[in-house]
């Protein structure tokens, strides 16, 4: 050591206990110095990004303004690039959908300037359905036999999933509170219809929740049956519901603050909050696998533990828990109810709820100062 | 609490006498003092004598660290007062003396104390003061800005 090497060849242990203590902004920075900082910097990006985020919406100057948040670093990061107009509709891992104000469809990387651009709504193909702009915002569905229902962009609702490794992806697309959905995978150059509309038995009708777990679609219905697609396929998609499909109903009675959620094993859950006393939790339950075949109606039965997996909400989704990151175990990231359905006003409620200690952590400290009108748990990175 | 005395000796053949209980904050010490209870000069081959000083200087001030809100208060003062007395060649020095000698204290301040100088610069500023050559190629460096170009920037948070 009298003779230390410069600082470009410290060692990799020793940068990244430095990289560490700075802000990903200030990594991405300092990686650009030279080679050996850049590769040594990869574990500490990696690191910063595979703990959830929020991307956070909130009204400056009566317009409305999107920025990310880092919960682990208590840290908030702005746009440098103009979404003026821009909404935010679906995102997954990194990636995000966004619908700019001439109605282009794009998923952008947050993290890079990577885009893929989307085909137009109007290159829906149907022998029976058409879409087709007529107005500020507007579409007209025409439908087989010729009426025609007008659909607001607005109301557009969405789920994405792209596959980081392979770069595969698809996302359906949903005017609520419609019963038609659309959907297209990457290397359509089109959308495709999937009805969930009164040609349906009833059970079936309508949408309530969506989830995409990979190329699986999860439609909960407007009566809690969960129709299950599978979107994998080349001709077309495939209803893989089932017979005799069982709504999942809640225990609590009919109410309006739940979510279906598909964990990493594929196995469907329900979760619902109630808030008593401005004070909220959760229940989670799912089919009673000793249910009598018979029964139309059985009852759900209540989870008590998510086990080793942490749940997005918003995404629908669990994870695996990872105590070196911070995720924690049995615990649900939480920003509200109702991101799919019925334009419902909700409760926006940032937090992480640990359902075995049955208590919320709401410590944001820069959060608050931005009085956010919507967020969204996201995870960057896997 | 033994008042033993252990003689460390640096790579330049200065020699510090320290009591045990400072001796024992340099981990390296530690398990060797563990593995043979008997020895009590040790030679730290890959230390020079005014670094292995200034790791000893800040193993004596956080030998006995209080719990008291006070007491970290002060300690914390101690630590910045000590590490602007360092310019980047030492800080260097310090972080690999700290990281040989395993000192976690200090090599968690140092990392600090770098970490705070990066990240007021540019690549560029940072070369500079660090004294680092540009070894990518254009192109590479190209790539890698593009990585960087991400739609995000840190907003002015007040730190910590």
């Amino acid at each position: 050591m009298p003779n230390p090497g410069p600082w470009s060849e410290l060692y990799p242990d020793l940068l990244e206990s430095i990289f560490e203590r700075l802000c990903l902004a200030d990594v991405h920075r300092a990686k650009l110095v030279c080679l050996n900082w850049n590769t040594s910097s990869k574990r500490s990006v990696a690191r910063k990004i595979k703990t959830p985020w929020l991307i956070v919406l909130f009204v400056d100057d009566e317009k409305d303004v999107y920025v990310l948040y880092n919960p682990n670093e208590d840290r908030i990061y702005k746009p440098v690039r103009d979404f003026s107009g821009i909404r935010f509709l679906a995102n997954s891992g990194k990636w995000f959908l966004m619908l700019d104000s001439g109605c282009n469809l794009y998923i952008m990387d947050v993290f890079s300037e990577k885009r893929i651009d989307l085909p137009p709504l109007e290159s829906l193909v149907s022998s029976t359905y058409a879409l087709k702009p007529s107005g500020y915002k507007e579409y007209s569905l025409i439908l087989p036999g010729g009426s025609c229902c007008i659909l607001n962009t607005s109301y557009l609702r969405s789920r994405l999933w792209v596959d980081e490794k392979t770069g595969e992806f698809v996302l359906v697309l949903f005017f609520d509170p419609s019963p038609y959905l659309f959907y297209c995978k990457n290397g359509d150059n089109h959308y495709t219809v999937i009805p969930v509309d009164d040609k349906f038995p009833n059970m079936l009708q309508g949408v309530t929740d969506l989830v995409l777990w990979g190329y699986r679609l999860y439609i909960a219905s407007n009566r809690r049956c969960v129709r299950v697609i599978d979107l994998s396929g080349h001709e077309g998609f495939e209803d893989v519901t089932g017979s005799n499909p069982k709504p999942m109903l809640s225990p609590l009675g009919e109410h309006d603050s739940f979510n279906i959620v598909v964990t990493t094993a594929g196995e469907v859950l329900l979760v619902e909050s109630t808030t008593v006393e401005n004070q909220r939790t959760f229940r989670i339950y799912k089919k009673n696998p000793n249910a009598d075949p018979e029964d139309q109606m059985p009852h759900l039965v209540e989870v008590d533990s998510l086990g080793d997996e942490a749940l997005l909400l918003d995404l629908g989704t669990t994870v695996p828990s990872n105590h070196a990151l911070g995720i924690q175990p049995n615990t649900i990231y939480f920003t509200r109810h109702n991101r799919v359905r019925f334009r419902m006003s909700f409760d926006l409620e940032i937090c992480v709820f640990n359902l075995a200690t049955n208590t919320l952590i709401k410590h944001f400290p820069h959060l608050a100062n931005l009085k956010p009108r919507d967020a969204l748990w996201f995870l960057p990175m896997t | 609490m033994s008042s033993n005395k252990i003689v460390l000796t640096s790579s330049d053949g200065e020699s510090f006498e320290v009591e045990e209980v400072v001796a024992r904050k340099l981990q390296i010490v530690g398990h060797m003092l563990e593995d043979d209870c008997v020895i009590n000069e040790i030679p730290l081959q890959n230390v020079t004598g005014d670094i292995l000083s200034m790791v000893i200087e800040y193993c004596k001030t956080h030998v006995d660290e209080e719990e008291s809100e006070e007491a970290q208060t002060k300690l914390k003062t101690w630590d910045e007062e000590f590490m602007k007395k360092f310019d980047i060649k030492t800080l260097l020095q310090i972080i690999l003396a700290a990281n040989y000698l395993n000192v976690k204290g200090l090599l968690d301040l140092v990392s600090q104390t770098i970490a705070d100088t990066i990240k007021d610069y540019t690549p560029e500023q940072i070369r500079e003061v660090f004294g680092v050559e540009n070894d990518y190629t254009e192109e590479e460096e190209a790539e890698v800005r593009k990585e960087n170009a991400w739609a995000f920037d840190e907003a002015d948070t007040p730190k910590p």
